[in-house]
Formats: structure tokens, sequence, C-alpha cells
């Protein structure tokens, strides 16, 4: 866990967040205490299988997590030194100026109604500067460009039905950077995306970031992308942090029982062949285990995992694992 | 019941449980589908329940014609002297059985006709049907139902054929939606591959999805269909006097506005409250089923 | 890719299409039935000649499709709708004189409903579960379930016999140098008549808000639950998280989208009121088509009938296909979908 004290340079800090959604048959207890961090120009990896609550994470802090059915059910959320779960107006501008987001769907993403230029214009009014439609209309084309777009005087005045689904993907991520926002929230921007195009679409997340030091939070399965685009990477397994740390330290020395685990399930160019995968499924976020979420499928597993939560276990200098199995293997103070 | 370990009936059983249960954790449904049952039994035993049961058809009494509510009549009397409650339920009697009869005529021939045309799409048939159903819909229904009963002689069976002609219709064009996004699912195409006759994939796959929207449809549209009953005894071409309907009693009633007001306002009234019990019912049945466009 | 006037070319090729056909269907059928329309309307003292003598002229005693044929080319050449046994003239008389006064209740309510219904949706939708939303459910509900001539009874009661703000029924005469609709409010507007324009509007009014009052509940229902499907959706969410300010969401991000079911149900609710505007025209003296119609009905006039659910069919066409415009503008899916 950092520090809170550390924040000079921090951008956004989450800390002990707990997220639920109420549901016919109850309530589904998904983010349990999850304490997350983005420094100013860093570029941050959230990695965990489908229905772990990334996704969740990431729209409690953009805010735009519906709020019933969800519930924000403790935790502290400070962007630039601000209570980000403030109602105040203050903060909401904050929050639409500095905070820019890519959702998982896109063509759930694009208004159908709208045309392209239409939905550019309106996020381009919005920004401080003053712009004549001459001005918004370079920006939009620019901004098509950086994406790789073929043709773009022709997708702007397009519908989203009229494009593909790549081209609808790249379209949301060109949105979402004429913000010029100074975090950025990408939820698994290339998934439909073929290898060519996502190389280009990481890089340019890459100049962004690097060079304009905006902040990047970057969820994927693709671990591929996640070890080289990013500084820092977070594991996350059914709501919790299981692992995190520097993305060299983690993809050279994974200590997370599941980490391990997902990491051995990925094909490597070495060649060395593909795990079975990790046995049993995600638990039910109804009735989720008392103790280490992970516990039941964890190869791993001790009497203690099921009673208790692990604590946050530090083996390295920025390398800490929640794990009861790794309690012995601190270096330094916790 | 709960002997028979059925492993067919179990789940079925279980999924009733809990769409009741949905449906009664909702107030409001709960209150239509008991306005509705009070409804009924009220129609059924109309003859029992009246206090003056003979006024339903003729019946002459100027010297207690147009009284005011009173403990003796509940709803006031009206020109003839005819106790307003009593036709009243007699008429909801008129009501229900008409709207029951229109749609006994118009959902079977409607759903039937939109099978055929959903399964047999993009053929010619699939056309016709459909193109049919247009002609039938080109003109406001009561209009529809204004002109077929016209044809024929005004009255109960040519008032429920008529607004039928202008129902059947909406189910063909609800069934033909519901068989066509059923069949594009992948459990019908599997149930076709493996060659099952068309009559098995009908009437096991597709109609028991297909009972629950069309379900709730029956149950919303009994109001509109009560409404329009009795539009067209308010204007004459329904059902005919004496028999006693809501609407004729309203129409009756307007020459004695404003003094004699009870003699439209209540048959009026009890119009409303009859189509709002349907229509809660409808309403919750439509929670329910979580179905989107009805 | 189709164009929009590819569209309503094939759209009202389609609509004229169907119009021919019910009226043939109808044509048939009247004269199939049992039954002497014109010793019906003659009566029985008049002698057989002269019955022949108007049976021929009327073109009863000739073959079926020679009658339609003829009907048919009255129509289209001449507007000649044939003669209405009822009225003793002809029917496109008939029709000029009445069809726009109903027109004109219609449209008036048409506005109401739109204008009110989505207004009060919104509101509803936006304010969810406050008691500004309760209360307009609540009440659209009972509109919902309550029939127009029962709230022109509530209303003549109310506003005509006790309150006397507005009068019983009936509607001012048109006076025929100003006529160009017929439609006496809009005449008068365009020919700068301010006091028989008022006093129209003052006729109108109850009998409008009768008529649309159940569409207008009915309205507010559709347009507040497409809004609350709409603001859950993904691209909501995005155009927030993105920066569109708030207010632009709102009016331009939801309301789009959400005017589609919403148009929908617009016509629908055109559709009834058309069907609804017969008791309305009744209970307020209302001298309008629908009240013409249900005489013609009710004699059993075969020209008039045919003539009257003819001009239904075709407006109740052109309203869809105005709908249908509406809806394809907005929704970019409808147009661009080649076949159905």
């Amino acid at each position: 866990m950092r520090d809170l004290e550390k924040t000079q340079d921090t951008l956004l800090t989450v800390h002990d967040l707990s997220v639920s959604y109420r549901v016919y048959e109850g309530i589904l207890a998904v983010l349990q205490n999850v304490d997350f961090a983005v420094d100013g120009g860093q570029r941050v990896g959230l990695v965990g299988e489908a229905g772990c609550g990334k996704t969740t994470l990431l729209k409690t802090v953009a805010r735009i997590l519906a709020i019933p059915p969800a519930k924000i059910e403790e935790g502290k959320i400070r962007f630039k030194g601000r209570d980000l779960l403030d109602q105040s107006k203050v903060v909401h501008r904050l929050v639409r100026r500095d905070i820019s987001m890519v959702l998982q769907d896109p063509t759930a993403s694009l208004n159908p109604t709208l045309t392209i230029r239409s939905f550019m214009s309106d996020v381009l009014k919005a920004t401080p500067q003053r712009r004549s439609r001459k001005e918004r209309q370079q920006q939009m084309l620019k901004a098509l460009e950086q994406v790789s777009m073929p043709s773009p005087e022709r997708v702007l005045d397009s519908y989203p039905v009229q494009l593909s689904g790549g081209m609808r993907q790249r379209v949301c991520i060109a949105i979402s950077l004429l913000k010029d926002a100074d975090l950025i929230l990408a939820d698994e921007p290339t998934t439909s995306l073929d290898v060519t195009i996502e190389k280009q679409i990481l890089e340019l997340l890459n100049t962004l970031t690097v060079e304009n030091r905006k902040s990047m939070v970057l969820v994927s399965h693709a671990l591929g992308a996640v070890r080289t685009m990013t500084d820092r990477t977070y594991v996350m397994y059914a709501g919790n942090i299981t692992e995190e740390g520097r993305t060299a330290d983690i993809f050279r020395a994974p200590s997370h029982p599941y980490t391990v685990g997902l990491f051995e399930a990925t094909p490597k160019l070495s060649g060395e062949g593909v795990s079975d995968g990790i046995a049993g499924e995600l638990p039910s976020y109804l009735d989720p285990p008392a103790g280490c979420r992970f516990a039941p499928r964890c190869p791993e597993r001790m009497p203690i995992c099921d009673e208790q939560r692990p604590g946050a276990i530090r083996i390295d200098e920025d390398h800490t694992v929640y794990c009861w199995a790794r309690a012995n293997e601190t270096k330094g103070d916790q | 019941m709960r002997h028979k370990r059925d492993n067919r009936s179990r789940p079925r059983w279980e999924k009733f449980k809990r769409q009741w249960h949905k449906f009664a954790s909702n107030r409001l449904s709960l209150l239509g589908m008991g306005v509705v049952v009070l409804l009924i039994v009220l129609a059924i035993f109309a003859g029992k329940i009246a206090p003056y049961p003979d006024h339903a058809g003729l019946y002459l009494d100027f010297q207690n014609a147009n009284q005011p509510p009173s403990w003796k009549h509940f709803a006031g009397t009206d020109g003839c002297g005819r106790d307003i409650f009593s036709r009243m339920l007699f008429g909801l009697r008129v009501s229900l059985e008409i709207g029951l009869l229109v749609l006994a005529i118009s959902v079977p021939i409607g759903v039937l006709l939109g099978l055929v045309a959903g399964y047999r799409r993009n053929t010619w048939l699939d056309t016709a049907i459909m193109r049919f159903t247009d002609l039938f819909m080109a003109v406001p229904p009561l209009v529809l139902a204004l002109v077929v009963v016209a044809m024929f002689t005004p009255g109960f069976f040519f008032a429920a054929i008529g607004i039928a002609v202008a129902w059947w219709p909406w189910y063909t064009r609800l069934t033909y939606s519901l068989v066509t996004s059923l069949s594009n699912e992948m459990y019908v195409r599997y149930t076709e591959l493996t060659g099952a006759p068309l009559r098995h994939i009908i009437l096991k796959e597709i109609l028991p999805n297909a009972v629950s929207p069309i379900f709730t449809k029956m149950s919303l549209d009994m109001g509109m269909i009560i409404i329009i009953a009795s539009s067209m005894s308010f204007v004459g071409l329904g059902v005919q006097p004496p028999a006693p309907s809501l609407g004729s009693m309203v129409s009756d009633g307007i020459k004695y506005l404003p003094e004699f007001w009870w003699i439209s306002v209540f048959p009026a009234l009890f119009i409303v409250l009859i189509v709002l019990g349907f229509n809660l019912l409808g309403d919750g049945l439509r929670d329910v089923f979580a179905i989107e466009e009805i | 890719m189709q164009s929009m006037p590819v569209f309503i070319l094939k759209r009202l090729l389609y609509g004229v299409l169907v119009l021919l056909m019910l009226s043939f269907v109808i044509f048939s059928f009247i004269r199939i039935i049992p039954g002497d329309p014109v010793r019906m309307s003659l009566g029985p003292t008049v002698s057989e000649e002269v019955v022949q003598k108007i049976r021929h002229e009327l073109y009863f005693d000739r073959p079926l499709v020679v009658q339609y044929v003829h009907w048919l080319g009255g129509v289209i050449l001449h507007g000649d709708f044939g003669q209405s046994l009822f009225t003793k003239r002809a029917v496109s008389a008939d029709i000029a004189e009445f069809l726009p006064r109903t027109i004109e209740l219609a449209l008036f309510s048409a506005i109401l409903i739109l204008v009110f219904g989505i207004l009060l949706g919104t509101i509803s939708a936006l304010f969810r579960d406050s008691w500004l939303d309760n209360s307009v459910r609540l009440l659209s509900y009972l509109g919902v379930v309550t029939p127009s001539y029962a709230f022109a009874i509530f209303f003549l009661l109310g506003f005509a016999y006790y309150w006397k703000v507005f009068p019983l029924g009936g509607m001012p005469t048109l006076p025929p140098e100003i006529r160009t609709t017929g439609m006496v409010a809009f005449d008068a507007l365009i020919h700068g008549r301010f006091a028989l324009l008022g006093n129209a509007l003052v006729h109108l009014f109850l009998p409008a808000v009768s008529l649309s009052l159940g569409s207008i509940a009915y309205q507010a229902r559709i347009h507040r639950s497409a809004m609350i499907d709409n603001i859950g959706k993904d691209y909501i969410a995005f155009a927030y998280v993105v920066g569109v300010p708030r207010r632009i969401v709102i009016l331009k991000h939801l309301m789009k989208p959400s005017f589609i079911p919403s148009l929908t149900i617009f016509g629908l609710q055109v559709a009834a009121l058309l069907g609804n505007a017969f008791l309305i025209e009744v209970m307020f003296r209302y001298p309008g088509f629908s009240q013409y119609s249900l005489r013609v009905i009710m004699a059993k006039d075969p020209y008039g009938i045919v003539a009257v659910t003819l001009v239904f069919g075709i407006v109740f066409a052109i309203s869809n296909i105005l709908i249908d415009l509406g809806i394809a503008r907005l929704d970019p899916r409808v147009r661009l979908r080649t076949t159905e």
C-alpha cells in the first residue's frame, strides 16, 4: 500500500474502495478495499480476467458509475488533491476536464443518432479554448488521423452504423483524446483492432503519455501490451488487488499464485507451451469467501487464507503482493 | 405435486414461482389483479348481487325516474326509472363478454397468420399476409369496426366482429416479429438441424416463448377493446337497447346534463375503473416478462 | 443506401396501393349486403319507376367491376366521389365542408399531444422518482384509462355548465369570403380576423383537450420510459466522460434517440385521434367529418361509406408517412437499411 503522505506527485489515489451492486437476488460485493494509485505522467496497467471488477473501478473513478444500483460502500478517491466523490460543481468540472475514458464496447459508446462530427464538435465546444468552426474541423481531422483513420472527412459525416467495428473503436479513442485530459482511462482499447492498428494505437497512447506528461490506466488482457506499455501494473482478481508493482518486476518475477497462473496460461514466443489454465471459476459476488477470494482455486492454499483477507506484503522496493503464502518473504518493513 | 420428482416440470414451476414473486412485489399489479378478479366476480354473479336485476332490460317507472344517488339506489336512477347501479353490473358483464369474444376471435386468427408468415419468411405467403394486415390497419380501428357493423346489423355480435376485424392485425404483427426474432435464436436453428418437423418446432420452441408477450398484450387490450366497444354503444352502433351497455348508458345520460349528472357520470367512472384494472394487470405482466415493445 | 425522395416515393406508392385495395373491398361489400339503399333513402311512398331511375343514375344496376371503375375514374379524374343518398348531394361537397373542421380539431389535438406529452415525459424522466415524477405518472395513468368521452363529460360539467368558462359546443361559422382551407381558426388567422380566431379557439379548446388528454398521458409515459431506458446507455456515459456538458447531453444526446419510440407512438396516437374524434364531435355538437361519417355509416349510404373510409385512410396514410419521415430523419439506421 502506498503511503498517503507521499502524494506530492500522485495524480490519482484510490484508497480502501469498496463498491457493491444491488441486484434482484441480493447484493454483489464486487470491489473490496481496493487501493490504487497513478502518478503524473505514469502509465499504469490493470490486469485481470473478465468480471473481476476492472471496469467498475474505472467507472467509479470516471464518475460514471450508475449509483443505484451500484453503491460506494466505503473508500476515498483523491484526484489532483481533491475528493473525487464530492458532488460539488468544482469537482464535477475538474473531472469533466481532466479525466477521460475509453469504454469497453465501442458500438454502445457511440450515439446512433448523431454523426461523428456532431459528437466531436460537442466535445470540442466544451473545452476551454475558443475555436472557430474551421479550427474545430482541423482538430477533428487531426484527431482522426492520429488514430490512423482512413478517409477522415467521410468518417466525420458518417453515423456509427456506417462504420466497421474497428473504425468505431478508433473513433472512440480519438474522441476521448480530444479533451486533452490529464488522466486517460482506457478499458480494453484495442480488442477489436487488428495487430498493426493495435500497435499504432498503443504507440499513440505511449507518445501522449510520455511526451505530454499525461497519465494513463490501461486495462487489457493482452499481457504483452501491458508489459511494454506500462510503468506499473496492478493485478486484480474478483474485486481485490492481488499484486502491484513495477511492471518489469511483476513480469519478471510474478509472486501471487494467481499472477503466476495467469502468466503460465499465456502463450510465449519462447515456445514454452501453455498451461491448462487455472482450475475453478470466479467466486460468487453474492456470497464471497470470507478470506482471500482466490483461495478456493489456489494451489498454495492454507487454512488462514479461508479465514482472513491477506494484508499487503512488500517483497521488493516497488512490488507488493497480497497473499498469506508470501508472508515470510518480506524484504524490509511493511 | 411435490412428490413427483419430475425433472421437466420442476424448473417450470420454479420459474413460475419466481415470476409470481416478481409480479406480487409490485403493489399496483396486485391491485390490478384484484380489481380484475373483483370485476369478474361481479359480472358472473351480477344477477345475484344487483339489487334490482329486472331493471337490466325494459322497465318503466316514471315516478322513480331521475332520482339522485341514495341508499336505495346507489347510483341513482335513469330516465326510465331504472336503477343505474344494477344496470352497471349487467353492463359490466356485457363489456367483459364483448372483450372476451373479440379476443377469442382475433387472437387465434391473428396469431396463426403471424406464425405462418413469420415461419415462412421471405416467401410470397409472408408478403401476402403482411400486406393483408396493412390493409386492415389503413383505417383507424373504431372507423373500421363501425363500417363493419353498419354493413350488417348493430348489436352485440356484430360489434364484436367489427372490433375483431380491426384487431387481429396487431396480433399478426406481434407474432410475426416474435417468430422472426425467435427463429433467429440458436436453439431454434439447432432444432431445425436435427430435422424435427415444423409442427414440433412451432409448438415446442416458438410458441412457449411467444405466449408471454401475447398474453400481456391481451390483458392490456381488454381495456382498449372495452373502450372501443363502449364508444360504439355510445354512438348507437354497439350493443342495442334495452340490453344494458355502459357506453349507451353514458350517451343516454348526456341529454340530462348537468342536472341529472349521475346518469352519465357513474357508468363513465365505472368504465375508467375497469380499464384501470386491466391496464394495471397488463403492466404488471409486462414488467414480469420484461417485454419492451407492446 | 436509400435517399429520402426514394423513401417517400416508395411509401406513397405503397400507400396508394393499399388504399385502392381497401376501397375496392369496402365498395364491394356494401353492394353485396342485403338491403336496397336507394329504396331506403327515398322512402316507401316513391314509385318503383323513380327508384329504378335513381338506381340507374347512380350506377347501382351495373356489374360490380363496372361500378368500381366508374367510381374510381370519377375520383381520380374529377374528384367526384359520387352522390350521397343521405345528404342528397355530391359527396365531395360534403367532404369539402366537413373534413377541414375535423382536420383542424385533430391538428390542434395533435399539437397538444406532441408538446405536452413530450414535455411532461421529459420532466418526469429527468426528475425521476421525485414528487413531480410521481404525480405526473399517476395523472398519466389515470389519463390513459379514461375514455375521451368521459373527459368530455367531466369538462362539460365543469367548465361549460358550472364555471361557464367555455361554450357548450358548436363552432362559429366561417364567412365564405375568407374561406381558404375551410379550417375556421386557420383561415381566420391568415386573414387577420382575430376576433373570429379567438372565438374559434375558444370553441376548439374543450373538444381538443378532451380528445387529446388521454393521448398526452400515454405519450408522456412512453417518452418518459424511452428517456429512462436511454439514460443508462453507454453512449450517454461516454458523452459525459468525454466532457460534453450535462445540458447538451440531455437536450441532444438523450432526446434524439428517445424521440424514436416516442414518434412511433405518436403515429398511433394520431390514428386514435381520428377514431375518437367521432365521440367528441357528437358530444360537443362539433360539425365535423366524423359526425358526417357516422350518419353516413348508419344510413348505409354506399358512396358515402366508401368515400369516408377512403378519406380516413388517406389522412391516416399521410400522417403515417410524415411521421415515418420524422423517424427516418432521427434514426439513420432506418434510412440506411436497403431492404426490410
